[in-house]
């Protein structure tokens, strides 16, 4: 999986590489030329220094040649893979020579330049182990980047390639604070082109690995990690390993007095890092002004949106009350006027209109009562979308006491088994709750009016530890589940008006009380064996029954 | 006892529901007559004894029974300038509305309203709800001597 790259780094990889490469090959050629024209001082760089050794001139010429090809070719490059492959062994040969003296491996350099006479106690011409392992690195970087391009493949030839860098980085490091313990120390010393050289080669295989590759991913994402990362760490380095080159020239080069040469390259470092940061702050301060601007545009948007929205809904709840006041009023008078005249008829002109009118007129009352409760039920119903709902604790074994005792009064005679458990004290409307513990209530009453024996048995699930539910079962004439999902919908019935009287609104209220209370009701029933009603509220304030 | 028994004015714009609330008077044998005002102005014209009531014989009603919803002038701005009218304010008012909206009940009490009665669908509870109000307020209850005009 890739990480989203700073697009406009994608090319740069490739320009890097090209460049490094021209300046490679020619750095090599130059230290051939001099090694055959005599002037080594062209293998060197200054006169007092050692020369490149002519192995790694070849080494870096061949090693151009193939990063100017690879930069060019994004699939598998079996040449470019077999020249990586030989500079890899190239390196590898000329380490192990060096480092266990084995006279059996054939010895290139001695047949490229016979009798170069010696560096100090140094033999010249002569490649370094530094330098010997810095190509062997670098040629298993060309090889990885030659084949068929993968994530490990990418990141490895990235570390191979970064540390080959970090060995040029250092060898020059040496040669600017005049130590060469940094390059060579008591063996063949590193020369100082070779070292330039080293950091070439290894920015230039950066390049061609990517942008993508680790450890340099880092900063080429995008995101502000990689941003603050590419605006400081080079200036930074930059400025500390200035500061020190300026102490060691101070110091070395113009004799100053070291507590003074270290002020003045404090000095510099902290002019240098000033520059630094004032450059970088003005680009992450525009980053973060932008970016804060924008924040703020779209908390405004969203305010306004907000204010919009609640300006709506305000004025669409004024339309429901509205509308609710005129079902109340207009919707009830002429059907108050209806059943009023129909009542009427039956008692003046009773004995006018018959036996038989007097049956429609009885019908007539009985069809607008019915209509008035609808209207009284789908009234409550919207009220309890509009009330606030207050948290206060309730307990609700004290509730159902005080629900059966009202629903009671219209048994007509009939005899309930109550079955009554203790129940949790919740948070909620003590209004609403009882609201829909009665509809819970009549509903079981009126379902079991066909048994019997009616038991009404009301608790909490045993299996569950959690006291917040509770249901309310009856052994009633339940319901066939297929229909479950209709059950507390609005006007919703699962039984004909004939059998079980109902507006098909209370368990809609219920269901949404409960809803309001943040919690869930649901329903599990057999046809002809009972209904059993589960409600859940969430537990805040969970107490122990009363 | 037959002479205390004063009028009865029923405010209310609906045909209908004036036949039927007479009806039920009629029916629990309410000796008072009616006085019946077809909207609010007309009720204040009548209290007031100006307009089309400027000749009416003097004397406050038993009881005003006053609908919520009228034309030109509503129950509740009726209610408002009876109960602040200090020769008025004795006279017993009783809202008769088919609303059960709490806004109305809150604001009626406000205003000092002595009964809010919604009118029930079936006509027998109607018939008991006049019949409750009307035998309280027109025959029962004591209303302060007649302090006025005339």
């Amino acid at each position: 999986m890739l990480l989203a790259l700073d697009s406009r780094l994608e090319p740069a990889g490739a320009r890097t590489c090209a460049i490094c490469a021209v300046l490679l090959g020619s750095m090599g050629t130059l230290a051939l030329a001099g090694w055959l024209s005599g002037r080594l001082v062209l293998a060197s760089g200054y006169p007092s220094l050692i020369p490149m050794a002519p192995l790694t001139a070849l080494a870096f010429i061949v090693l151009a040649l193939v990063f100017l090809r690879l930069r060019l070719k994004a699939d598998r490059d079996l040449l470019a893979a077999a020249v990586g492959a030989f500079i890899c062994a190239l390196g590898c040969v000329r380490l192990m020579a060096l480092v266990s003296a084995t006279p059996a491996l054939p010895d290139v350099e001695a047949m490229l330049v016979r009798d170069a006479g010696s560096f100090g106690g140094v033999p010249l011409a002569r490649i370094s182990p530094i330098t010997a392992a810095g190509l062997a690195l670098t040629g298993a970087a060309v090889v990885l980047l030659s084949m068929q391009r993968g994530r490990w493949r990418i990141d490895a030839a990235g570390w191979l390639s970064a540390t080959v860098a970090l060995t040029g980085c250092v060898v020059l490091l040496g040669y600017a604070y005049g130590t060469p313990l940094l390059y060579g120390g008591s063996v063949i010393p590193v020369a100082l082109p070779s070292g330039f050289g080293l950091l070439l080669a290894g920015v230039a295989t950066l390049g061609l690995a990517g942008p993508d590759a680790r450890p340099i991913r880092v900063f080429c994402q995008h995101g502000a990690r990689a941003r603050l990362l590419r605006a400081f760490l080079p200036g930074t380095m930059a400025t500390v390993l200035v500061a020190g080159a300026a102490v060691h020239l101070l110091v070395y080069g113009f004799k100053v007095n070291p507590a003074l040469a270290a002020a003045l390259a404090a000095l510099a470092a902290a002019g240098l890092a000033a520059i630094v940061v004032w450059r970088n702050a003005g680009v992450v301060g525009l980053v973060i002004d932008r970016a804060e601007e924008t924040l703020t545009r779209a908390r405004d948007e969203l305010e306004t949106a907000v204010a919009v929205r609640t300006a709506e809904l305000a004025r669409i709840n004024e339309e429901l009350e509205a509308f609710a006041s005129s079902v109340s009023h207009d919707l009830r008078a002429p059907l108050r006027h209806m059943t009023g005249f129909a009542e009427l008829l039956e008692r003046s002109c009773g004995e006018e209109v018959g036996p038989q009118g007097l049956n429609y007129t009885r019908q007539i009352v009985a069809a607008g009562g019915r209509m008035s409760r609808l209207i009284d039920d789908l009234l409550a119903f919207a009220r309890t979308a509009q009330a606030p709902v207050r948290s206060e604790p309730v307990d609700l074994s004290t509730l159902v006491r005080e629900v059966i005792a009202d629903t009671s009064r219209d048994l007509h005679g009939r005899t309930i088994e109550w079955q009554l458990e203790a129940l949790p004290v919740v948070s909620g409307d003590r209004a609403l709750l009882r609201q829909a513990l009665t509809n819970l209530i009549a509903n079981a009453i009126k379902y079991t009016r066909t048994r019997d024996r009616a038991r009404i048995h009301i608790g909490t699930p045993t299996a569950a530890d959690d006291e917040r539910v509770f249901y309310v079962r009856d052994n009633g004439v339940g319901f066939d589940m297929t229909y479950a999902g209709k059950l507390f919908g609005v006007f919703q019935r699962l039984h004909r008006d004939e059998q079980f009287e109902g507006t098909g609104i209370g368990l809609a209220n219920v269901r949404r009380i409960i809803q309001r209370h943040g919690g869930r009701v649901w329903a599990e029933a057999a046809l002809d064996r009972g209904a059993t009603f589960f409600v859940s509220l969430p537990s805040r304030e969970r107490t122990q029954p009363a | 006892m037959m002479a205390d028994l004063r009028r009865i004015l029923l405010a209310e714009d609906s045909a209908n529901d004036i036949e039927l609330t007479l009806a039920a008077l009629n029916e629990h044998h309410l000796a008072n007559q009616v006085d019946v005002a077809r909207d609010g102005e007309q009720a204040l014209d009548y209290l007031y004894r100006r307009g089309a009531h400027a000749e009416r014989s003097a004397g406050n009603p038993a009881v005003v029974l006053l609908d919520l919803k009228m034309p030109k002038v509503d129950g509740l701005e009726v209610l408002r300038q009876v109960k602040s009218d200090p020769i008025l304010k004795s006279i017993p008012v009783v809202m008769l509305t088919s609303s059960r909206e709490e806004g109305d009940l809150l604001r009626s009490y406000q205003l000092g309203v002595n009964a809010y009665v919604v009118k029930p669908v079936a006509f027998g509870d109607f018939v008991d709800a006049v019949r409750q109000l009307g035998g309280f307020w027109a025959v029962v209850n004591e209303v302060p001597p007649d302090r006025t005009r005339g």
